[in-house]
């Protein structure tokens, strides 16, 4: 098929999918599936009229108004995936560094971690007359808090460098960086289990085969980063592709 | 005969679906062929609008789907594969009776005869 004519497709495609409020991740598969309809009839057409161009028009035809689709696909939408979609909308915000995306999803697990500890761990041991701990279990809970937030904004910001570094695989600087985020992203695991560890104060067995999980873990870590990266670029390709189609009539 | 077109079908789309969905798994593009083909070709359904009812039917269970494995030369894009459920077989043979029932009061009351069930 001529590649025109799959342009053409993907306009009309995105003017029934682009002002739906969903989730990008929804939005991807109904952009595929939509795009797949659209080719097979262009492939039905072309079979009977012998026109890639005369297909295109009456597999527009046959599609109907993009718009009139619209409506009725954010009818489909169900309430929850609109809040995901307003979440979602917050952090990608056009311009917005991924540092601060990070910052206030760490931000987020740790005042999280916080008011469940302040909510649950504080009455139960109140209940249970248990005052005494009520000091050792809320500092626990503290540096639990600081490593599960200190660990997410690691995450969120080495994914956004090596799924950027990916995304733009062709400039000889982005390979280099992919490798030094790679190896970077190695000590994170155990640096963060022996600060926790640390600051726990546990006795040093128990500290010992803790660090050592985590140097094992430690190799696993960059692997799992590079796997989610991929997929993040491979998504950003495609949704940039997207939204870059001029879609005004 | 007239054809029918997609106001006409609004309302009955979703039983439409199901019941071609009961010969087996289909994606879009054959869900319509099949109806097509039941219709006689007077079914004139505007082809975008199937998706809507798919995903709600997706939605309340009635139906489930996925991904077709190889994209057959479609340029990389995937077609979905839709399927019947258990819940589904159940909303079809209910969907079958109030139609039936419809029929008969809407016959009765236009004075034009309806079959026999």
């Amino acid at each position: 098929m001529d590649d025109m004519i799959l342009q053409k497709l993907k306009i009309v495609v995105e003017r029934s999918v682009r002002p739906v409020r969903a989730t990008m991740a929804r939005k991807r598969r109904m952009r595929e599936e939509l795009l797949a309809h659209l080719v097979a009839i262009v492939e039905e057409e072309v079979g009977r009229l012998g026109d890639e161009r005369a297909a295109l028009e009456q597999a527009k035809l046959r599609f109907g108004d993009p718009r009139e689709l619209i409506g009725q696909t954010q009818e489909t939408v169900p309430w929850w995936t609109r809040i995901e979609w307003f979440f979602e909308k917050w952090p990608f915000e056009p311009g917005r560094p991924a540092w601060r995306l990070a910052r206030d999803v760490g931000l987020l697990v740790f005042g999280g971690y916080v008011a469940v500890a302040t909510l649950f761990l504080v009455p139960v041991l109140l209940i249970r007359e248990r005052q005494g701990e009520i000091g050792t279990a809320v500092f626990a809970i503290f540096l639990l808090a600081v490593f599960t937030a200190l660990f997410t904004f690691t995450c969120l910001l080495s994914l956004d460098r090596m799924s950027l570094a990916m995304w733009r695989w062709n400039s000889g600087r982005s390979r280099w960086r992919l490798v030094l985020y790679t190896l970077a992203s190695i000590p994170v695991f155990p640096t963060l289990t022996f600060m926790l560890y640390w600051g726990l104060s546990l006795d040093s067995s128990m500290m010992a085969s803790a660090l050592r999980l985590a140097c094992c873990a430690a190799f696993v870590f960059p692997v799992l980063l590079l796997v989610m990266a991929r997929q993040i670029a491979d998504e950003r390709r495609d949704d940039e592709g997207w939204m870059s189609l001029e879609i005004e009539e | 005969m007239k054809s029918i077109h997609g106001d006409k079908l609004r309302g009955h789309l979703e039983t439409l679906i199901l019941s071609v969905l009961e010969r087996g798994e289909a994606h879009g593009l054959e869900i319509l062929h099949r109806l097509d083909q039941a219709g006689c070709g007077l079914l004139h359904l505007k082809e975008g609008s199937l998706y809507p009812a798919l995903y709600r039917l997706e939605e309340s269970g009635k139906i489930q789907a996925a991904w077709e494995e190889e994209p057959h030369g479609r340029r990389g894009a995937r077609r979905r594969l839709y399927r019947l459920t258990t819940k589904g077989k159940r909303e079809l043979a209910k969907g079958r009776v109030e139609w039936a029932s419809f029929v008969r009061v809407i016959s009765e009351i236009m004075g034009t005869p309806a079959w026999t069930t």
